[in-house]
């Protein structure tokens, strides 16, 4: 994710303006070892409209033909890579409704296809307990709205088995409607930051049992 | 000629309002905006190589791009939504400054993209921090200046138990038009004189707030020189936007005079309909004071 667009992002804090403006697809590989989830490979797929501006912004694929050169490709690479401090990387890990806490990031690459920029890292998972976790992308602001391609692989636990649930976007669009039209306002203060989350598929790993 | 697109809206009005019509249009915005955001992409790089068509393409995207967008959830809808069930508003001048506003939106974006970018030689980053901080700031506070107006006047005739301002006890049978004095205002002078600050202030309110999307495109269009395209692109949005704006105004004014209306003809009519304004009034401050704090300005 970007510096400039998250700068925006934490301004962005009001529902009216939480409609989003990036879209991207989310590969998630789930690497098990031992019956514990272990590592989550993140593949980020961002759409063509905001790969364009992104590539045009930075000067770069002149000719759109959606080739880079190598030094257009390290330009690109450091624009994407370039996290802000306090930038969360939008992936949540719970285990019975609590949060897993995760590692930062490794492995971080992007690349450009097919007029698309795809940002990849691994983020390792130290204090998982055994067996079933639930996994999240999502951005609480939605400034960004994340799907889950499907299906979400799991390695290193053939009893391990992920299935993606779409989110609920009448409930999550209804909850902001009210958010937005007035109602208590220290239920809205409570509720207000987790709209994006409303808004986000859920990837659950049952390992049988 | 009017009454057909305006039965349509109507029709569209009442279906998104009573008949789960909104949750559709939910599920659909959703994946259409999406599509709508990726094939912008194409249709720009395609006018970009000079196809044939590629113009009308990009154009017909805005209109889509608009009216997704704003079938999601936004303050311009709410705003005139509020309004037009708060004040007893005729349905052709809420629908003109649904219309307006949203035009307006577009016109901002145009004029800050290159007054930016133009004169000051801005890179894309500092364009939207200045629309995303300031605008916002500006723009939350004037939907917060309009909901206190509307409180103030709801509990000013809630108090009073008054009648809504009348004209002239002789309206209609002036014997004489010419007198020399000033009567009271008439009822359409009242409505005329109080409603051009009210319509400004409305319209001020959403258009200062431009539609990131709308700065998207009017970035990359500037970046690969095809300036006009980005431009009308800008305002063909704010004609989508305005299609779902002006639902909004038509089914506030139909829920509004259907519902409270009939529910007290009477003396009731002018107290309840005070309350509702109050109400209204006091949802928009609520909302503009919650978003202000969020924006970090109090």
């Amino acid at each position: 994710m970007l510096r400039g667009l998250t700068a925006i992002l934490a301004m962005l804090t009001a529902p009216a303006q939480a409609h989003p403006h990036l879209f991207v697809d989310a590969d998630v590989a789930l690497v098990y070892e031992a019956g514990t989830l272990r590592a989550v490979r993140l593949t980020w797929t961002y759409d063509e409209f905001f790969s364009l501006l992104l590539t045009e912004d930075l000067g770069l694929d002149p000719d759109m033909d959606g080739q880079l050169t190598g030094a257009e490709r390290a330009t690109l690479s450091d624009a994407v890579l370039d996290w802000p401090e306090g930038y969360e990387g939008d992936l949540y890990v719970t285990q019975g409704g609590r949060p897993v806490q995760l590692g930062a990031r490794q492995d971080a690459s992007v690349a450009f296809e097919d007029g698309q920029v795809i940002e990849r890292h691994t983020r390792p998972v130290a204090a998982a307990a055994p067996g079933d976790a639930t996994v999240r992308v999502y951005d609480p602001g939605y400034y960004t709205a994340y799907t889950v391609v499907t299906p979400v692989t799991v390695t290193g636990n053939a009893a391990c088995t992920a299935q993606v649930r779409r989110a609920d976007l009448i409930a999550a669009t209804e909850k902001v409607d009210e958010l937005l039209y007035g109602m208590p306002q220290d239920e809205a203060e409570v509720a207000f930051p987790e709209v994006g989350k409303d808004f986000a598929d859920t990837i659950r790993v049952s390992c049988g049992g | 000629m009017l009454l057909i697109p305006l039965g349509g809206f109507l029709a569209l009005a009442v279906w998104l309002w009573g008949y789960g019509g909104a949750d559709s249009v939910t599920r659909w915005a959703a994946a259409g905006q999406r599509d709508v955001q990726n094939a912008m992409a194409g249709a720009l790089r395609a006018l970009k190589r000079g196809e044939a068509g590629a113009l009308a393409t990009l154009w017909g995207l805005c209109f889509a791009y608009g009216f997704f967008h704003a079938a999601g959830p936004g303050h311009g809808k709410l705003v005139i939504g509020g309004y037009g069930l708060g004040r007893r508003v005729p349905v052709l001048r809420l629908s003109g400054l649904a219309l307006a506003s949203s035009l307006g939106q577009a016109a901002t974006a145009v004029i800050l993209v290159y007054s930016a970018v133009l004169a000051l030689g801005w890179t894309r980053q500092q364009v939207q921090g200045l629309s995303d901080g300031l605008f916002e700031a500006l723009s939350y506070g004037a939907v917060g200046l309009i909901g206190l107006w509307l409180l103030w006047r709801g509990a000013r005739k809630v108090w009073r138990g008054a009648a809504p301002v009348r004209g002239h006890a002789h309206d209609g049978e002036d014997p004489c038009e010419t007198c020399g004095h000033a009567h009271g205002p008439t009822v359409e002078q009242a409505e005329t004189v109080r409603s051009l600050p009210e319509a400004l202030a409305l319209v001020g309110a959403v258009a200062i707030r431009p539609c990131t999307g709308a700065l998207f495109l009017l970035i990359l269009t500037w970046r690969l020189g095809l300036d006009w395209a980005g431009i009308v692109g800008a305002f063909v949005m704010g004609l989508g936007t305005a299609t779902v704006t002006v639902t909004v105004a038509l089914a506030a004014v139909t829920f509004r005079e259907s519902a409270l209306m009939q529910a007290a003809t009477g003396r009731g009519s002018v107290r309840l309909l005070a309350l509702v304004e109050l109400l209204a009034g006091l949802a928009v401050v609520l909302l503009a004071g919650q978003l202000l704090m969020r924006g970090g300005i109090f």
